[in-house]
């Protein structure tokens, strides 16, 4: 068989820069939000699931930047399975047995980690550079800064992944109401940006309840951005009949730019 | 250079073989023997790393608990991991396990699926002797994270399966990482530590914190055995090198092969994979094993079980953290690291 060689199929890896970072990046993306308000779209998530034809790094030095995309990728996986099916065994379990009578009053402990869980990805991948378990090249050139409007700068209250630009939706919400903010993403490096796109797990609120990831939409779901330009994108949140009320907040990726920020929206009764 | 890991080998032998005693002790001693009783301690007395039991008893242990607690839920454990693999070798075709010849190589089909049934059954008894031990609501929290094992297990295999059947070609790492979430991970690693750490503390364990750990440590796990069945040796590996080639598995590596290569490489694949198992030549597989090697496939995915192993290190340290320092704590750390460094 004759099979073709290679067309130099693999796309430059986007490089960014960071917030916090002390590296500076070769080239530079940045985030911005702008004005957002209500609108009536329940456009859904086309999450990382099902996603078919993306395209993966080949070259050896792009190895660590691959596999640092495929951690980041199993952290949002599980959390997604876990709300899915482990919690939903949970409730068949304690019709039998009061599990949570076993415990010694951690639940608000276990709950303010769960919320946590979707920032822990950034952490993860800190982590992986002090453990040196392997070269890990690609790490120097992620990350994300995001400013503008909507964009929390809270020091008073500094908190753990303090350095993830935080977007809000600037309308307090209702049940059966839409709130969306939007971020101007600029592609300051002179090389442009493979397509890409936007994912969330969805966001918890502090008492434990779940906004899904199907709520929450990006427009334009797939982009890519012009050496140094600049491209708006609308986040959407869509709140479904019966959300209690609370602040849900969770982390909004875009994988292949390596760009996190903590979406937040505020839900009233 | 490769460290030593010795100890861990003992370590997990010993847990292996003191759970295997338990297994041994609920076979039937009745007829059918030739057809059945016999059968069922085959898979179970081949050389297994032993890492389910490992878990689960190291785990129990770190917590505080006794072997002789958790030798039951480990035993039943190990029995539904070798019914899977019997039944596993039937669906994928799979010629040798563990260095032998698969059940249904050797006697036949039939005879696979029922020992395989048989060993599901016998892993339940364990479970329901657990009430003396554990009283009544260990031991239904046992069997819910048991049910929750098999269920995603058998998910985790549909999806494999549904890929090969309708020659699905178009996957991302997602959706692999998803797959061996509900295959590998739940069943090799997520559910034996939970379950430990269940008894381990008599319940009161936040059995959760032991998720993304586990998780991460049974991905490691995954594709390592992905790409010790593309470069291992035969004869340490126990199965045959490229099978998974052979039989079409989506692991990462063909996943990465078919994202990465040209529109003529991709569609010979797909031709490839379309063909039934025997109509798929040696030279073929070589083909495709040339290919992987060509675009890094078999480098990346090592790469990233490196990856994976450290973010499980560092979930390790959330997890076990705040537990004494004792040797079974210890030893699931190295495991981390044996899982990655192997080469069986």
């Amino acid at each position: 068989m004759a099979v073709e060689k290679p067309a130099g199929k693999k796309p430059a890896p986007a490089r960014v820069a960071s917030a916090g970072s002390t590296k500076k990046p070769a080239a530079r993306a940045k985030t911005k939000t702008a004005s957002g308000g209500k609108t009536g779209s329940d456009a859904r998530e086309k999450t990382a699931r099902g996603k078919t034809g993306k395209k993966t790094g080949a070259k050896p030095d792009g190895l660590a930047a691959g596999a640092v995309r495929i951690v980041e990728q199993a952290a949002s996986i599980l959390e997604e399975e876990i709300s899915a099916g482990i919690v939903a065994a949970k409730k068949v379990g304690e019709r039998y047995t009061n599990a949570s009578a076993l415990r010694s009053g951690e639940n608000e402990q276990v709950i303010q980690r769960f919320r946590k869980d979707a920032h822990e990805v950034l952490d993860i991948l800190l982590d992986l550079v002090n453990l040196s378990i392997s070269a890990i090249g690609g790490l120097g050139e992620r990350a994300m800064n995001i400013r503008g409007t909507g964009v929390s700068n809270d020091k008073a209250h500094p908190r753990p992944e303090e350095n993830l630009p935080e977007l809000i939706v600037p309308a307090t919400l209702k049940a059966g109401e839409s709130g969306k903010v939007g971020m101007l993403v600029e592609n300051g490096s002179g090389n442009a940006t493979a397509q890409f796109g936007f994912t969330t797990a969805g966001l918890l609120n502090t008492s434990g309840d779940r906004l899904d990831a199907q709520h929450i939409s990006f427009d334009p779901p797939l982009l890519a951005i012009s050496a140094n330009d600049v491209e708006k994108v609308n986040v959407t949140v869509a709140i479904p009949e019966g959300t209690p009320p609370g602040q849900y907040s969770g982390l909004l990726q875009a994988p292949a730019i390596q760009m996190r920020a903590i979406l937040t929206v505020q839900v009233e009764a | 250079m490769q460290r030593s890991y010795k100890w861990v080998e003992n370590t997990l032998n010993e847990y292996m073989q003191m759970t295997k005693q338990v297994m041994l002790d609920y076979f039937p001693d009745k007829e059918p023997q030739h057809y059945l009783y016999d059968l069922v301690s085959s898979y179970p007395n081949r050389t297994g790393k032993g890492l389910r039991p490992g878990l689960c008893i190291a785990t129990c242990r770190a917590f505080g608990g006794s072997i002789s607690s958790v030798l039951r839920s480990a035993a039943a454990i190990e029995l539904f991991h070798n019914a899977f693999l019997i039944h596993d070798d039937v669906e994928d075709g799979s010629e040798f396990r563990r260095g032998l010849p698969t059940m249904h190589k050797e006697y036949g089909v039939g005879i696979a699926i029922n020992v395989g049934d048989a060993m599901n059954v016998l892993s339940i008894r364990p479970l329901m002797d657990n009430l003396d031990r554990l009283g009544s609501t260990l031991t239904w929290l046992v069997f819910a994270e048991i049910e929750h094992m098999v269920r995603e297990s058998v998910e985790g295999q549909a999806m494999e399966l549904g890929w090969v059947r309708d020659n699905v070609c178009s996957l991302a790492e997602a959706d692999y990482l998803r797959m061996i979430l509900k295959k590998t991970c739940w069943y090799t690693c997520m559910h034996p530590c939970r379950i430990g750490a269940l008894i381990g503390s008599g319940g009161s364990a936040d059995l959760d914190s032991f998720n993304r750990f586990a998780y991460y440590m049974g991905a490691a796990f995954q594709i390592q055995d992905d790409a010790l069945n593309l470069e291992g040796e035969h004869e340490r590996y126990g199965k045959e090198i490229s099978g998974d080639i052979f039989e079409g598995k989506r692991t990462l590596m063909l996943i990465h092969l078919l994202n990465n290569c040209t529109a003529a490489e991709h569609e010979y694949i797909r031709e490839f994979l379309s063909r039934p198992r025997e109509q798929r030549s040696m030279e073929q597989v070589g083909q495709v094993h040339d290919l992987m090697v060509k675009y890094n496939s078999i480098r990346s995915a090592r790469s990233t079980a490196r990856h994976l192993a450290g973010a499980a290190m560092r979930e390790f340290h959330l997890a076990y953290g705040k537990l004494p320092d004792s040797d079974d704590k210890r030893l699931i750390e190295n495991i981390i690291l044996y899982m990655i460094e192997r080469d069986i």
